[in-house]
């Protein structure tokens, strides 16, 4: 009876592990591209429309996936409720459930900041110079993966092996 | 308060709605602009009448004013910024001083911005009614002279509805700066009749071109004629029958012929009407008198 809670419990926490680190993984390279897409929109939106940041915000929010909406949304909220740029920039980012590795982090942090301070020419190099930051974070996520993979089928492979011992 | 002031007023930090607030009915009736001057005391004009609120303007003020005046956004407002002024929803202007930043020897905005002067737009409607019943014995193109602040905007408003509204006429206005008729989201704030159609943003003398050609106009209003350019658009247009209602900065009829711009314009007869606002701010109606 014990050899078998014992490899239940060593399945349950390797499966959850490697479970746990994937989910992790694939929602954080899913937020990147949300990110980094609607990088894209605000650009042509900015180019075309011209709009006041808070407008601006909304709409790129409709056409986004939902974090990354909700951070648009709360930051435009927070601009128009008088809070300045930085504290506004702050806040939408720590109230929305945001899965993102530091760089990216930091990247859609300084730009929120900065945005709305320049001039067409400006806001275009900001949005740019963010893209290519979230890009260069989707880049690293990638080359993680093939070792996070070989981790994951070591640790398959020994789980299996510690199942065989426990059950002989 | 009134609907127009509490809504210019929103751009502005709850301490300096509350102190505008407080100020005696009759005061806010009349009431024509805001100054802000940083570190000074902050002040609203009625009239000629420059009267104190209680309140220092602190530098914060000025940057969260300029900053909900512009959408949080410089980009959108750049143009406006480099003329030293943004409309704000609802036709109001926040007129704007500071030091200029240049880049290729061409201004790009202000910075260090010292002083802001919060004007109130208003919808007076019938205050163009004497002029409207001269213009139904002649409808010929008409310019509204007066110097700054007398009312040349407000009359022109008025004037654009009663064409529209009582003489059936339609009315192209090319709203460059979106006062006349501060469209928000399509919808014109101010009413300017059944039969009017708003070009907004578009520079007046391309705006009397695109208007020219796609929207068939019976009238052309523009607010403050201030280039050759301007003048020039109009001179053709004039050509082609289209009459217009337009507004000019000027004290009087010498005055305006004596100022380069508007003698091409004067020369070539495309007013022949003319509405001199007094320091009264009756109106004073004449025909055009060519210079020579």
């Amino acid at each position: 009876m014990i050899k078998w809670i014992g490899a239940g419990l060593i399945l349950l926490g390797a499966g959850g592990f490697g479970v746990g680190k994937a989910a992790k993984f694939y929602r954080q390279m899913r937020q990147l591209h949300s990110f980094s897409n609607a990088l894209e929109i605000l650009k042509c939106e900015l180019n075309y429309t011209l709009l006041p940041l808070p407008e601006l915000c909304r709409v790129t929010a409709e056409r986004s996936e939902r974090v990354c909406a909700g951070v648009l949304r709360d930051y435009a909220r927070l601009l128009e409720q008088g809070s300045p740029r930085k504290m506004a920039a702050a806040a939408c980012l720590e109230n929305n459930a945001l899965c993102l590795p530091e760089e990216a982090q930091t990247a859609l942090l300084e730009m929120l900041s900065s945005m709305g301070r320049y001039d067409l020419d400006g806001e275009n190099r900001l949005l740019s110079r963010t893209q290519l930051r979230l890009e260069a974070a989707i880049r690293t996520g990638e080359a993680e993966k093939r070792p996070m993979v070989k981790g994951y089928a070591a640790l398959a492979l020994c789980t299996g092996a510690a199942l065989a011992i426990l059950l002989m | 308060m009134q609907k127009e002031i509490r809504q210019a007023l929103a751009v502005c930090p709850p301490e300096l709605q509350r102190a505008v607030e407080a100020l005696p009915e009759a005061t806010q009736r009349y009431m024509e602009e805001l100054r802000l001057r940083i570190g000074r005391e902050a002040a609203v004009t009625t009239g000629k009448r420059e009267a104190p609120l209680a309140v220092t303007v602190r530098p914060e003020w000025v940057e969260s004013i300029l900053a909900s005046a512009t959408g949080h956004a410089v980009y959108s407002a750049q143009e406006m910024l480099k003329n030293g002024f943004v409309t704000l929803r609802g036709g109001h202007r926040l007129g704007i001083c500071g030091t200029a930043v240049y880049q290729n020897g061409t201004l790009s905005t202000l910075k260090d911005i010292s002083s802001l002067n919060l004007r109130i737009a208003r919808e007076m409607k019938g205050i163009g009614n004497r002029a409207a019943d001269w213009l139904w014995t002649r409808p010929r193109s008409t310019l509204i002279i007066g110097p700054p602040g007398r009312g040349k905007t407000t009359l022109l408003r008025d004037l654009i509805f009663q064409l529209s509204q009582r003489f059936s006429h339609r009315v192209c206005v090319a709203d460059e700066r979106m006062e006349l008729a501060a469209v928000v989201e399509g919808s014109p704030q101010f009413d300017l009749g059944p039969k009017t159609d708003v070009l907004s943003g578009v520079k007046k003398a391309r705006a009397v071109e695109m208007l020219l050609r796609t929207m068939n106009p019976q009238w052309i209003a523009l607010d403050e004629i201030t280039s050759e350019e301007d003048v020039n658009a109009m001179v053709r247009a004039s050509y082609c029958g289209v009459r217009f209602m337009a507004t000019a900065h000027a004290e009087t009829p010498s005055e305006l012929r004596q100022r380069p711009v508007y003698r091409s314009m004067v020369e070539a007869g495309v007013f022949e009407n003319l509405i001199v606002i007094l320091p009264d701010r009756t109106l004073k109606l004449e025909r055009m008198i060519s210079l020579d």
